[in-house]
Parts: C-alpha cells; sequence; structure tokens
C-alpha cells in the first residue's frame, strides 16, 4: 500500500505541474488555455525526436523545457492577443484550435504510435522496508517540490508576481502604472509551458516513452485538477494534483474499473459541494 | 459531397441545434458527447434487443438522455463560467467511461444489431427538429433562454425565472442531442464509447462557437461547416479544377480544421453569424410575423385604470416596512419604512451611499431583505425571488443601464410585456411609439445612444403595466434635452397605472417628476413630504447639501448630476 501511495505520489506530482501551468495563466489573464495539453505532448515527443542516442538524458530535459515554453508564448502570440484578453471564450476556443493544429502536426509529422526514448534512463533503485524506490523518481519528486515552491514564491513575492496577480484585477490599471503587460502575458504563459515541458520530460522518465494522443486527454486532467482546487488557487491545484494521483493509483491498485472516470467523479463531487472549488476565490 | 457524407452532416445539423438551445442561455456544455452516447446506446438497445419501432427508439433515447440531464441541469444551474465548463464536461466523460464497464452493451468492444435508417428518415427528423426548435425560439420561452445569456439579473427584473429556464435548456438541449445520437447508431449500424469522448463534446460546441451562438442559422451553418472541413477535405482530391493539385492536402485537413478554427475566432469572435447579421437576414420573416402578432395585441383593451392623478386617500400599493440590510459591517439600511399610493410618483434622494439603490435592490428581491417586510397591494413579497416580482407587480430599472445585448428593441419590450401576464396592459406597438423607439425596433443596444437605452430599459420594466416601477437614476449621464424627454415619459408613467418610485441625483429633475420626497441618510428616511417642505427642514439640508450648502439660500442646491462614487461591487 506504501507503494501505491508513493506512485500516487509522483504521477499526482505531474498533474500538478501541469495543472498550475492552467492556474498561473487563468489566475493572471482569467484565460483558459486548452491548448496545454498538447503543448506538454509536443514537448516530451520534439525533444525525444530530436535527441538522439549518445545525447546525455538531461539534454531532452532542457529541450523539453525550451519547447513548452516557446509553443505556450506562441499561443499568447497567435490566440490570445489577436483575440483580445477581453474575450475569455473567443480566446478559449482560439486555443482548441491552436492544440488541434499542434496534435495533428505532430501526428502528420511522426505518426500517431508512441515515441520511445533513445536514451537509457539512469536506473538506480533501492528498496526500503519493501518499497521500490528509484533515484528517478525521488529527484523527480524533489524538482517539482522546488519547482512549485520557486512559482509560489515568484507569484507572491518578487515585482513581476505582484504586477501578475494586479493584471488578473485590472489589466488597464497595471498597464497605466508603466508594467509592460504584452511582456507580462508572454511571460505568464512562457512559465506555464516551461513547467509542461518540465512535466512531460518527468514523465518520459518514468514511462521512458510519450504518445502523441495522450495531449487532449491529460490535458483534461490537468484543468480538472485546476477547477477542484479552485480557479486562480496555486495551493489548491498543488492539493488537488497529488490528491487526484492518490486516489488514481489507489483505484488502480483495488482493480476499480472507472479508474479513467476518477478525476472527473472527484471533480463532480468537489463542485456539488463546493461551486467554486476546494479554495477558489469568488471570481466570475 | 457523397450522400453518406450529406447524412452526417444532416445529423450533426440536429446536433447543433441541441447545442444552440442550452448555450442560447449562457450555459457552454461541454458534455454533450455523454448524451450524444445515451441517445445512442438507448436507441440502439431499443431498436436491437426489444425490436421497438424505430421513432419510438429514437424517442426513448431523447427521453433517457432528458433524463439523465435533469439532474445535470440542477447541478449546472449553480455553477458558472469555467467551472460550468468543466462540470458538464466530467458528466460527458463519466458516461463514456460507465459505458465502457457495461458488458451488456458490448463494453468498450462496442454495440450493433440495430435495423438501420435510410437518409429520407434522417431528413425527415432533422427538418421536425428544426421546425420545433424555430418554433421555441421564436417563442416567449425562447426570447426568455436568450435574455439569461447576455444578463441575468436583468432577465430577473424582466419577470424571468432564470433558474428554471436554464433548467429547461439543458434538459431540451440534451433531449435533442440525444435523438442526434439516436440518428448516429441507426445510420453507423455500430457505436463504440470510443465515438462519444471529448473530442466529439468539443466538436459539438465548436458547431455554435465558430457559426455564431446567438442564432439558429449560425449553429446550422457552423455545424454543415465544421462536418464538410472535417469530412468532405477526406475527398478533396475530388473536387472539379483544383482537385489534383491540392490532393496532398487531405491528410492535413485537421491541421486545417484547427487553424480554421483559430483564425475564425480572430476574425469573428462573436462566430460567422452575427446577430446583427442574422436579424438582417430574417427581416422579412420577421415582419410577416409581427402583423400576425400586432392583429393579436389589438384584441387586448387599452387600459383606462387611474387616469387621474393620485390623491391622499388613494390605495397604498407598495409599503415597506422597518427594512434593513447591511453588507458585512456596514448598515446600509436601517429601519426603512415608506408607502406608495397608486398613480403617486415619489423621489427618493439621499447623498452617495445613503442606502438609496441599497432600497431599490432590497425592494426589487435583487438582495433578500434582512430585516423588515415588503407588501405588495397588502400581500407581503418579502421571500418572493426578483423575477416573482416583476410578475407580481414591482419592476425596475437599473443604476447602470443593463439591457440585452443581443435582444431587439422590440424583443426586449416584448419580453417585459410578457411578464405582466394576466394585467391590462398597452400593446407592445403602443407603447414603442411613446418612448419614441418605433423606428428603431429591429436596433441591438449597441446601437442605441445612452438615452435610447434608457428608455428601453424603463419600457422594459413598465411594459408588464406594473403597480409600481423603481427607477435608479435613470437621467445619469444626460443633457438637458435628454432628460426633458426622459422627465415627459417617467410623468406618463402614473396615467398608465403605475406608481414611480424615481432615485436621481439630479434634484431639479427629482422635483420635477416626485409629489413626494423621502430623504434618505445613512440608511435611514429623515425626511418625507413635499419637495418645498423636505428641503425647508434644516436636517435635510444639513445632512443632503452639507452645512456649507445649507448656509447658501438655495433652494434647489446640486443639479450637475454628480454621479455615484460608492464602489460598484456593493451595489450589485
Amino acid at each position: 500500500m506504501t507503494q501505491v501511495l508513493l506512485n500516487g505520489v509522483l504521477l499526482g506530482a505531474t498533474y500538478a505541474l501541469l495543472a498550475v501551468g492552467y492556474t498561473l495563466v487563468f489566475g493572471v489573464m482569467r484565460l483558459l488555455t486548452l491548448a496545454h495539453g498538447q503543448i506538454f505532448m509536443a514537448a516530451g515527443v520534439v525533444s525525444l525526436v530530436i535527441t538522439g542516442p549518445g545525447t546525455p538524458f538531461w539534454v531532452a530535459g532542457v529541450c523539453a523545457v525550451a519547447i513548452g515554453a516557446g509553443l505556450s508564448v506562441l499561443t499568447d502570440l497567435l490566440c490570445f492577443r489577436p483575440v483580445g484578453y477581453h474575450r475569455p471564450i473567443p480566446a478559449a476556443v482560439a486555443t482548441i484550435g491552436f492544440g488541434l493544429v499542434i496534435h495533428n502536426v505532430i501526428v502528420q509529422l511522426y505518426g500517431s504510435n508512441a515515441v520511445g526514448a533513445p536514451f537509457e534512463v539512469p536506473r538506480a533503485d533501492f528498496t526500503v522496508n519493501g518499497v521500490l524506490v528509484s533515484v528517478v523518481q525521488l529527484v523527480s519528486l524533489l524538482i517539482t517540490a522546488v519547482v512549485m515552491v520557486a512559482t509560489h514564491l515568484f507569484v507572491n513575492r518578487t515585482k513581476w508576481g505582484v504586477a501578475m496577480r494586479a493584471f488578473s484585477e485590472d489589466p488597464e490599471a497595471v498597464a497605466v502604472l508603466g508594467v509592460p503587460t504584452r511582456w507580462l502575458s508572454a511571460l505568464t504563459l512562457g512559465i506555464a509551458g516551461a513547467l509542461a515541458g518540465l512535466a512531460s520530460f518527468l514523465v518520459i522518465l518514468r514511462v521512458t516513452s510519450v504518445s502523441p494522443s495522450s495531449g487532449l486527454e491529460i490535458g483534461l486532467i490537468g484543468l480538472a485538477i485546476m477547477t477542484i482546487g479552485g480557479l486562480g488557487s496555486l495551493p489548491g491545484a498543488m492539493a488537488a494534483g497529488i490528491a487526484l494521483g492518490v486516489l488514481e493509483s489507489v483505484a488502480d491498485y483495488r482493480g476499480f474499473g472507472f479508474q479513467a472516470a476518477v478525476p472527473w467523479l472527484l471533480l463532480v463531487v468537489v463542485l456539488l459541494v463546493r461551486p467554486r472549488g476546494l479554495l477558489g476565490a469568488r471570481t466570475s | 459531397m457523397s450522400e453518406a457524407s450529406f447524412v452526417l452532416l444532416v445529423i450533426n445539423v440536429v446536433a447543433a441545434v441541441g447545442m444552440h438551445l442550452v448555450y442560447v442561455t449562457g450555459q457552454l456544455n461541454l458534455g454533450q458527447a455523454g448524451f450524444l452516447a445515451i441517445g445512442a446506446y438507448v436507441t440502439a438497445v431499443t431498436d436491437a434487443r426489444l425490436d421497438w419501432p424505430l421513432p419510438l427508439s429514437l424517442l426513448a433515447g431523447a427521453a433517457a438522455a432528458a433524463v439523465v440531464a435533469l439532474p445535470v441541469a440542477f447541478g449546472a444551474a449553480r455553477l458558472r463560467g469555467v467551472y460550468l465548463i468543466m462540470g458538464t464536461l466530467a458528466v460527458g466523460e463519466i458516461v463514456r467511461v460507465t459505458i465502457g464497464n457495461l458488458e451488456s452493451v458490448g463494453d468498450v468492444q462496442g454495440f450493433s444489431g440495430q435495423s438501420g435508417i435510410d437518409p429520407i428518415s434522417v431528413y425527415v427528423v432533422a427538418v421536425l427538429i428544426l421546425a420545433g426548435a424555430l418554433a421555441l425560439m421564436t417563442s416567449a420561452t425562447g426570447l426568455r433562454m436568450r435574455s439569461v445569456f447576455d444578463d441575468a439579473d436583468a432577465a430577473s427584473a424582466a419577470g424571468v425565472a432564470t433558474r428554471s429556464v436554464r433548467v429547461l435548456a439543458v434538459v431540451m438541449s440534451a433531449a435533442v442531442v440525444g435523438v442526434a445520437g439516436g440518428l448516429v447508431a441507426e445510420w453507423s449500424l455500430f457505436i463504440s464509447p470510443r465515438g462519444f469522448g471529448v473530442e466529439q463534446s468539443f466538436e459539438i460546441a465548436l458547431y455554435s462557437l465558430v457559426g455564431g451562438v446567438h442564432s439558429l442559422i449560425g449553429a446550422l451553418v457552423g455545424a454543415a461547416g465544421i462536418t464538410w472541413l472535417l469530412d468532405g477535405l477526406k475527398d478533396i482530391g475530388d473536387l472539379p479544377f483544383i482537385g489534383e493539385s491540392v490532393e496532398g492536402l487531405a491528410p492535413w485537413r485537421l491541421v486545417i480544421y484547427g487553424a480554421v478554427v483559430l483564425l475564425l475566432m480572430v476574425a469573428r469572435p462573436e462566430g460567422l453569424i452575427t446577430r446583427r447579421l442574422a436579424l438582417t437576414a430574417t427581416r422579412p420573416l420577421r415582419r410577416g410575423r409581427r402583423r400576425w402578432l400586432a392583429r393579436a395585441d389589438r384584441v387586448q383593451p387599452v387600459p383606462a385604470t387611474a387616469a387621474h392623478p393620485a390623491s391622499g386617500d388613494a390605495a397604498v400599493v407598495l409599503e415597506v416596512d422597518a427594512v434593513g440590510h447591511a453588507f458585512g459591517g456596514v448598515q446600509a439600511l436601517s429601519g426603512v419604512s415608506m408607502t406608495i399610493r397608486a398613480g403617486e410618483s415619489i423621489a427618493l434622494i439621499g447623498a452617495n451611499g445613503a442606502g438609496k439603490s441599497t432600497l431599490v435592490n432590497v425592494v426589487a428581491g435583487l438582495y433578500p431583505a434582512q430585516q423588515g417586510r415588503v407588501r405588495l397591494n397588502g400581500v407581503e413579497i418579502t421571500g418572493l425571488p426578483a423575477h416573482r416580482r416583476t410578475r407580481a407587480g414591482v419592476a425596475r430599472t437599473f443604476q447602470s443601464v443593463r439591457v440585452f445585448a443581443h435582444l431587439t428593441v422590440e424583443e426586449t419590450i416584448r419580453l417585459g410585456h410578457w411578464a405582466g401576464r394576466g394585467r391590462e396592459r398597452e400593446s407592445v406597438e403602443r407603447l414603442l411609439e411613446s418612448l419614441g423607439l418605433l423606428g428603431r425596433r429591429d436596433a441591438l443596444p449597441s446601437e442605441l445612444t445612452l438615452a435610447e437605452q434608457r428608455r428601453l430599459e424603463i419600457g422594459r420594466a413598465i411594459a408588464a403595466a406594473p403597480a409600481v416601477v423603481l427607477l435608479d437614476e435613470p437621467s445619469a449621464g444626460m443633457n438637458d434635452q435628454e432628460r426633458e424627454e426622459l422627465a415627459e415619459l417617467i410623468r406618463s408613467v402614473p396615467r398608465r397605472g403605475t406608481a414611480v418610485v424615481l432615485v436621481d441625483h439630479n434634484l431639479d429633475f427629482a422635483f420635477d417628476i416626485g409629489e413626494r420626497v423621502v430623504v434618505l441618510d445613512f440608511g435611514a428616511v429623515i425626511a418625507t413630504g413635499s419637495p418645498a417642505a423636505v428641503m425647508a427642514n434644516p436636517r435635510v439640508r444639513d445632512a443632503y447639501l452639507g452645512p456649507e450648502a445649507a448656509a447658501h439660500d438655495s433652494p434647489t442646491g446640486d443639479s450637475t448630476g454628480v454621479p455615484e462614487q460608492r464602489p460598484e461591487r456593493l451595489d450589485r
């Protein structure tokens, strides 16, 4: 059971990284980016394709983060900025279109089969009280924790973070105060995309491959986690991510046939009890 | 386009109509694939296993989808924005996974054995559904549904039961999408949970979003366009003239689809068919319908009640009894009492933050009364929600104009008119004329001046022939001429049998309209009486005009119409 819980926490950490991206974007711009899952997938696939055998595995990680950030900034340039930050629904729909483009370009270029890692993931496992712990997983968890805390501190303690939070309240007032808001939106999406790329890399380290068809589904799970945690709440997204990872892991272990529905059942239950998510603020 | 593609297109049009019925109330439902699946499986199973005749199977599918939608609708009515989108998406996924776990219908392997359907029957069903949807959307219910999209509070003020309308929309939408599912099951002869995933929900939502939310034509265009892109592009090589040269594009059609969606949102964020475009396209149809409705209107007698000015012994229509309301620690109203008699005009004045708008909101039912009672014609209405108060006879306008962005002038007045069912009302035509909006009947609010929008909002309120209308700062932001026209309109309201409570910052204007003046200060009534008597009251001059202004012997004081300075979030 401890093994199941540990696996759940690891899965949840990946989810949380993804959900934090949505949360950042929604928290700052009150916009949904529905291409996030496809960006997660594309970062993984492309990072594996461009790193041949022989390159150290961490190069793929750097590539994934860079590609994730780049594609995410493109979401801002191609979708949000042209449609307008004041039009939430058309902006979200535009990102659906962008997601379709990313997904199908990847499928056309690299096929729809899972792409395997060309490098050896260093295996160093040890057992503690019968629980198998891999060093890679441990490092993943550590990285996730550090990134989460850093994101939280960045948003709450730095000048740029304050500007981001102010932007979510009143974009015009922030612009009048002399903050370059164009950079602010790109920065926000860039960070979100980098986190998606990182999440993708960490998943690759665990399962050594990534499937082009996984983008939509995992993207929606990330979105569900943001909603469960409460829109715009970073701690909410982190907590909900871990909680869902553990729940799914337990459901899997118990042979629960509805495993694929676990995020959605959790979401429905939370929304019935708290229509604004676990830690959601009163925003419209 | 092949016949098979065309049948698919027609089925998708049915699904698009279903999506339109719910999104028109502002509820972006991303779980339609779930209802599609329920319709498909129930139709297929009743057909293949129970040998039900096809129409009955289709109806069973629709009914099953509607039944499942009912609890979903009540849950969804509590949710807004992203929470609603994700909640409905979750329902769709749960349905898909559930079906995938049902061994009796072939779980993830899929289900077959249905007897099938011919293209003509598909077209007949589609035409029936379209006709039904058209009838619904042009009816009172359709107008109420559309009003909720733009502004739920304003819709309540126009007598619309917003929650019921939302619930009804989800259920009707599910039934229609369920029929589309039944058609899918019968036409393709094989169904599996894979065909009812999130992609399908997205596609159905995109029909409305891309085609245009504010008209059935938009839904049609969206469904036809997207189906053609996805299915028709498969055979792009068969196109005459350009076919051969672009054949290589066929595998990229999903990329093209995505790019088209993106570019369309940039170019036309409201969708291809905007409300204005749909209005222009259907002008001849509406003209015919108007003639028909005008005949119905003419049967109603013109109200002759309360044509005489109110006297001191006219019946009390509205009684506000010791009403109190607090926002957190701020007591906005305490122990406010006042009575309004039939055909009377009362001006409610007070400094910024005196509680005028709060009083209007409590009387109209936007805020629940925390203390005290409100009675209309002797009947207590304190616990009633806003829309029931409007129907009972307390109508209102808002401090900042709140009209429906996608309803025409005439539709807005008609909505208000319907709220007064059971009372003698002026016909919509005559009311439009006296509002000076007859020539602008097909205009959308964005095409009106601020003064016209104000008159429209007042028209919506008085169209129901309420016993009392509460006008919250109607003259704000107007120039002198517009204000004079407005005064004339408001003076005509008591003659229609509706008492007026006017909140205004412009004292000249307030004293011009109000036969009696009620002065609020810090949430309490400090004076009541004729304009002259009230202004002579030293307490009023002290409180309202400030000690300095009171020192001057100006009888009217502030007449500049200074806008309210209170933060809006408290007032709403």
